[in-house]
This record gives structure tokens, C-alpha cells and sequence, in this order.
């Protein structure tokens, strides 16, 4: 930035100068994920709100109607159901994916031989395409020829329809995506673990505290902050239920399994009804988001 | 309890630990086992009761059958480059914008920011059927006029898949915890020395490449086992089908004949798995983690 002589206001000009410049190719270089993110993310999310008024029929049809489509979603029954099922759905999936992931998570945060390579297998499943995840369980929960009934009925216990019965079709779900998230969460778990000074451990060994009581007393509540960031994430995931849905149950059998994402996508692409799904993607965030902030209120005045 | 008795316990417990972590190893790859199983053995033998766990003898005809009955090779071609692709256009332009979020100071940084975040939080459902009729009625391709009409955008092209994907608003905030890791020294004497401000950012890009490496892992996770959107684009041009969309049709076509489904399923998992246990080492948690706060 040069001369030593120079004068203190020919000093600040250069440095605003600078400033400038610097402020010049700071725009350019943040440009291109500007014009993506404002193309793809922006546009249609206030597309989205216009288009929930309209009767917009994905090609050409697009006359205001009011709040129609909304009174239309509100009343229909399979879009009240799927509502009814992701709820059921949040209700089994939360609890058991968060648990899991930390129980896994703290017996592997032990000195152990091996421990990367468990860490991997592990993590195996969260890198399978959900069109492998759906079939290899459809497979494996095939009521006559599936392994899993098949080793049911080995040891005297009579088959279960899984995915064929409604009774079973979503808890089936439930297990598939509890297999399935297990370890990005354990991932996660893991990292924040590392982050527990090690002489909390030693000074709860020396008062000879046994592995749960470390889990309970310990480890619980200082990976709160962890607990709440997976279990916001599960809940906006587990909203949002589709691919392994569509793929494995089409929202079957008798509805047992469709969720509101699975009904937009019918609705929009099926039916080409764009505007009665846009409402309903309009009607799921608020839902998410009444979720999302209730639970940040209860986390926070709990604790 | 006398030091010996402590220790015969603490052995018992560790016996104990590595029979639950076992087990469960077990349970989490089982579905993968049991697949490559049922795709080696003879059909006969697929829907035989009771089941045998060990193939009687080792038969490739499920392979040889799908890759006769559909043209495997250019999906797994059509899935490579899709996800290349994107991949290279994520970790550069993200890196890109991240570097100057971390690095330069400028108007509305911090507005430009907080949108950002809050966008990650709007579940990505809401702007599918939107997002769609942007991709169909893009102006000026696909036939379109320069109003969108007339023709069918970047429907049934490669495109229509890329552009949406091409930057993430995840991958640009994971970027920038790197770059507001490395010293602002290096950048002001390499400007001092009279380098220009793209080489610059290149003198970090090395820096961050832990990082790089895992969005990029994250990247091509994501990308190469996509379906919905891919689906939605690739209606009528059966040549670009990428893996998911092929297997999928495959399914609906031949109904569930399970040896090739199988098969194909083996297929389409190993490219993540084989890239995954050859990078493992930069999937060290701390970048998980790193990218999350």
C-alpha cells in the first residue's frame, strides 16, 4: 500500500479506495450463487405463495381463485389422512432415531479396537440411494419370501405382512428410516462427544459411576445442544417423507402410508392440479414451522 | 472389589461391548449382504421355502439379464457426468461466494447472510412445483419464446437436473466456517506482492481442501442417489435416465422380479461405497460438525 510519505487523508482516500475495490469483486465473486439461489430458491418460493391462489393447471390456466384451494385442502380427506400419518410417523421415528444415535454414538466413544471400522459400517446405510434402500427392504420384508419373516418364523414366530397390511405399513417405514439415518446422526453425536473435556469422564470414573449413569447424568445433558439440533432436523425431515413412500407403498395400502409431500406430488404432477399443490406445500410449511418454533419454546423453557 | 476383580470386570464389559457393536454391525449390513446374495443365486432358489442363507452355486445371469434387457452403460454414464457436474460447480462457485463472505467486508453482507440462513430452514417441498415450472418454462430454450411459452424449457435435458443443484446454500455456509479459519496475513501480502485477486482465492482454496473434499463427498452423496427431481425431468427421453430413474422404470417394467432388482441395487450402491471407503479419512467428524454450527 506504498509510500510511507504519503499525507494522512491521501492515506484514508487509498484505503476507501481499497475498501472499493475490494467491496467490487466481493460482489462478483459472490454473483454467481446470487443468480442460482435467486432463480431456483427465490422465485419459486414466492411462485409458490401466488400460485396457492390460482387454479394453475402446469401448463397454461392461471386465474385467481381466491382461498379455494386451501378450503379444498383443508377438507380433503387424503390430504388430512397424510397429515394424520406423518404425525404418526414423527411420533415412533423421532424418539427412536434420536435415541439410537446416541446410544450407538456413546457405546463407540469408548477405547476401542476397530472403532473406525464399525463408524463406517455404520454409515453405510446413509449413503445408499433411496431407490437400493426401498427395494432391498421390500425384499427383505416380503411376507412369504423375506428373509426377516422367514428368520421370524425359524425361531416360532409367525410372520408379519409389513408393508401389505395397514396395520404394519408404517411402522415398517419407521424401521427403513430408522436404519437409514442412524448414522449420520451417530456422525454427528460422535463429533460433539469428542468435545466433552475427557477429565469430566476420569472424575466421574474415580466416584466409580457405571456406563449409565455416565449416559444419564453426563453425557444427556451436556450434548443438549446436539440433541436439539438433530431432533429440529428430524422433525423438518421427517415432514417431509417422500422417497422412500412413493417408492415402496405408492401411499399404500388404503392410504395407510401416504404422506402430504406424496399428495402434492400427486396432486401436482399427477393431476396437474399446480395450484391445489402449491396450497398444500403452503399449508406443510406452516405446519413445520408451528413444529419447528413450539418445540424451540418447550426446549428452551425446560431448560 | 479388589483391583483383579475390577479388571476381570472390566474385561467382561468390553466382551460385552463388542458382542452389542457386533451384533449391530450385523443388523445394519444384512440388507446389503442379503441382496448380493439373492443377486448371485440361481432364480430358482430366490422364492424357495425354507430359505437357504448360501447359494448352491454362484450364478451372474441376474447381471447378465439386466444389462441385456436395458442399456445399464449409458445410465451409469448419464449419473456420472449429472453428478460431476455438479459436484465441480458446487464446491467452485460456493467456494467462491463463501471466500468472499469470509474474507471481504461489503454492503448488505450481513442481510445477504441472515436470508441465506433462514432459507435453509424453509423445508425444500415448497418450492417443487414452482421450481418445476421454472425449469419448464426457462425463456429461450427448449423452443420456449422469450416469454417461456411454446416449448418444454429444460425438460428432458441434463440441464434441467444441473442448474437446480448447482449451488447449495449449505455448501457456501460450510465453506465459509473454513475460510474464516485461515489467517488474513497470507491474502494481504500475496496483495502486497501484486497478486491478483482470483489467484488469491486459489492460495486459499488449497488451504480449506479438507473441507472441499467433504462437501464434495456430501455432494456426490446426494447427487448420485437423487430420484424425485430427476424423475420429474426425464419424462419421455429414455437415453438420459440417470441410475435411480432406470432401476425405477426397471421395477415397474419387469414387475418385482427380485434377482436383477437386486442386482441393480448392488449396482447402483457400490460407486458411493467403494468412493466412500477410499476417502473415509476426510470424513473425520470434526467436519460434520464443523458444518453444522
Amino acid at each position: 500500500m506504498g509510500d510511507k510519505v504519503i499525507g494522512k487523508n491521501k492515506k484514508q482516500d487509498s484505503l476507501s479506495g481499497l475498501l472499493k475495490r475490494q467491496s467490487r469483486i466481493a460482489y462478483l465473486f459472490i454473483l454467481p450463487v446470487i443468480i442460482f439461489f435467486t432463480i431456483f430458491t427465490i422465485i419459486p418460493l414466492v411462485m409458490s405463495l401466488v400460485l396457492s391462489f390460482t387454479d394453475y393447471n402446469m401448463v397454461n390456466k392461471m386465474d385467481f381463485v381466491g382461498l379455494e384451494n386451501f378450503i379444498h385442502a383443508l377438507k380433503d380427506k387424503y390430504f388430512i389422512g397424510s397429515i394424520k400419518n406423518v404425525l404418526l410417523y414423527t411420533i415412533m421415528f423421532v424418539p427412536i432415531a434420536i435415541f439410537s444415535s446416541l446410544l450407538v454414538a456413546s457405546l463407540l466413544d469408548n477405547d476401542l479396537r476397530g472403532k473406525k471400522f464399525f463408524r463406517a459400517i455404520y454409515y453405510l446405510p446413509a449413503l445408499t440411494s433411496s431407490v437400493a434402500t426401498a427395494f432391498i427392504w421390500q425384499w427383505l420384508m416380503n411376507p412369504s419370501y423375506g428373509l426377516i419373516n422367514q428368520i421370524l418364523n425359524t425361531i416360532g414366530i409367525k410372520g408379519v405382512e409389513w408393508l401389505n397390511s395397514p396395520k404394519t405399513a408404517l411402522f415398517s417405514i419407521v424401521i427403513i428410516s430408522v436404519w437409514g439415518s442412524l448414522g449420520g446422526n451417530m456422525l454427528i453425536y460422535l463429533a460433539a462427544l469428542r468435545g466433552i473435556p475427557s477429565n469430566i469422564y476420569e472424575a466421574c470414573k474415580m466416584d466409580g459411576a457405571n456406563f449409565f449413569q455416565k449416559l444419564v447424568f453426563i453425557t444427556i445433558p451436556l450434548l443438549r445442544p446436539t440433541t436439539y439440533f438433530i431432533l429440529t432436523m428430524s422433525l423438518i425431515g421427517s415432514f417431509q417423507l417422500f422417497d422412500i413412500v412413493y417408492l415402496l407403498t405408492g401411499g399404500g395400502p388404503v392410504g395407510s402410508t401416504t404422506t402430504p409431500v406424496h399428495q402434492i406430488y400427486m396432486n401436482a404432477f399427477g393431476e396437474f392440479k399446480g395450484g391445489l399443490g402449491s396450497a398444500m406445500s403452503v399449508i406443510l410449511f406452516f405446519i413445520i414451522m408451528t413444529i419447528t418454533l413450539l418445540t424451540q419454546k418447550l426446549v428452551k423453557e425446560n431448560y | 472389589m479388589s483391583i483383579k476383580q475390577r479388571m476381570v470386570m472390566n474385561y467382561f464389559f468390553k466382551f460385552l461391548l463388542y458382542i452389542v457393536l457386533i451384533g449391530l454391525a450385523v443388523v445394519m449390513l444384512l440388507p446389503f449382504i442379503w441382496s448380493f446374495i439373492t443377486s448371485i443365486r440361481p432364480n430358482a432358489e430366490i422364492v424357495k421355502i425354507p430359505i437357504s442363507l448360501i447359494p448352491s452355486k454362484i450364478d451372474f445371469s441376474h447381471y447378465v439379464n439386466l444389462f441385456r434387457d436395458m442399456d445399464w452403460g449409458v445410465y451409469f454414464w448419464n449419473s456420472i457426468s449429472v453428478t460431476f457436474v455438479i459436484i465441480f460447480s458446487n464446491l467452485f462457485f460456493c467456494s467462491l461466494a463463501a471466500y468472499a463472505f469470509a474474507k471481504f467486508e461489503f454492503k448488505h453482507k450481513k442481510l445477504l447472510l441472515k436470508i441465506m440462513m433462514v432459507s435453509m430452514m424453509i423445508p425444500s417441498i415448497i418450492t417443487l412445483v414452482p421450481q418445476f415450472i421454472v425449469v419448464s418454462k426457462f425463456p429461450l430454450v427448449g423452443g420456449n419464446n422469450i416469454f417461456g411459452q411454446g416449448g418444454s424449457g429444460f425438460v428432458d435435458t441434463f440441464m434441467g437436473i444441473i442448474l437446480p443443484s448447482a449451488v447449495s446454500i449449505y455448501g457456501l455456509l460450510f465453506m465459509r466456517q473454513f475460510f474464516l479459519n485461515t489467517p488474513k496475513e497470507i491474502g494481504e501480502s500475496a496483495r502486497v506482492d501484486g497478486a491478483g485477486e482470483l489467484k488469491i482465492f486459489f492460495i486459499y482454496l488449497r488451504m480449506v481442501f479438507p473441507g472441499l473434499m467433504t462437501l464434495g463427498l456430501f455432494t456426490f452423496n446426494s447427487t448420485w442417489n437423487s430420484y424425485l427431481w430427476p424423475s420429474l425431468i426425464m419424462v419421455t427421453d429414455e437415453s438420459k435416465w440417470l441410475l435411480s430413474i432406470a432401476l425405477k422404470n426397471y421395477q415397474i417394467v419387469y414387475d418385482n422380479n427380485y434377482g436383477p432388482l437386486m442386482a441393480g441395487s448392488i449396482i447402483i450402491s457400490l460407486p458411493v461405497i467403494l468412493v466412500f471407503s477410499f476417502t473415509q479419512k476426510f470424513l473425520l467428524e470434526k467436519f460434520v460438525f464443523d458444518g453444522i454450527k
